[in-house]
């Protein structure tokens, strides 16, 4: 006495995927899901909006910011964060627990001269980053490979600037 | 967070880029004299190479092709 299969007994009828689907169909699916696979690799650039096009200072009123990259389509979220126990001088790899306070607003700096950039507002009314804050650039909306900062205003020969990376927004 | 770069001193204006892997999610960039208050910086611009993403639909798309392979090499 044969069994017959459990979708039978279940009054199901089994169909195979050439009944539905052409060949030429089915084919053409394929080559697109493996196309679409790779097509998420690309390289964001955020360089014309981290400035204004006229010159000066402008204060963006507000601590936290999304900017668009240069093709007005992708938003990186950029924050000031004030901390108060970042030392003078520490080696490479020194770690931080930062403690935060009330931080001062974003802003856009274009000139004097060639000098141009996003930076936060600060008594000497230039919009640069110095004394202990810091801006704070988040990528965790992005699968990365490599990221590359440009620092522009570094006039010597004190001025400098330090990058620290983190896992989470609160530093950490 | 930790620290990954520190500049060393340069000349009046100048622009410098630094490139990271993708262990971190988050960069804090800050002068690098924090009591300093002369020690002052912008970011002029960030540079995303995102990766692609995870082979989900090219391990799909791979098992369609190899189906539609077979069954065309059976019908001829």
């Amino acid at each position: 006495m044969s069994r017959s299969p459990v979708w039978e007994w279940l009054g199901l009828k089994l169909i195979r995927l050439e009944e539905v689907i052409p060949n030429e169909t089915v084919m053409f699916v394929s080559l697109l899901f493996v196309a679409g696979s790779s097509c998420y690799a690309a390289t964001i650039t955020w360089a014309n909006n981290m400035f204004p096009t006229a010159p000066g200072v402008v204060d963006l009123g507000v601590t936290s910011k999304n900017i668009l990259d240069d093709t007005n389509t992708v938003n990186l979220p950029v924050n000031s964060v004030d901390i108060t126990n970042m030392a003078d001088i520490t080696p490479i790899g020194t770690m931080l627990t930062p403690t935060y306070i009330a931080p001062n607003t974003l802003g856009y700096k274009n000139g004097p001269g060639a000098e141009r950039g996003l930076g936060i507002t600060n008594s000497g009314g230039d919009a640069e980053i110095r004394n202990g804050i810091a801006l704070q650039i988040d990528l965790s909306a992005f699968l990365l490979g490599t990221v590359s900062l440009t620092i522009d205003s570094i006039d010597g020969p004190r001025e400098g600037y330090r990058i620290w990376g983190s896992t989470t927004a609160g530093g950490r | 967070m930790t620290l990954l770069v520190q500049s060393n001193f340069s000349t009046c204006g100048f622009v410098q880029t630094q490139t990271f892997g993708n262990t971190y999610k988050f960069s804090e960039l800050a002068s690098d004299t924090p009591h300093n208050g002369t020690d002052s910086v912008v970011l002029r611009s960030v540079v995303a190479n995102t990766v692609p993403e995870p082979a989900t639909l090219g391990i799909v798309g791979l098992g369609l092709l190899g189906a539609g392979l077979r069954r065309l090499r059976q019908r001829t």
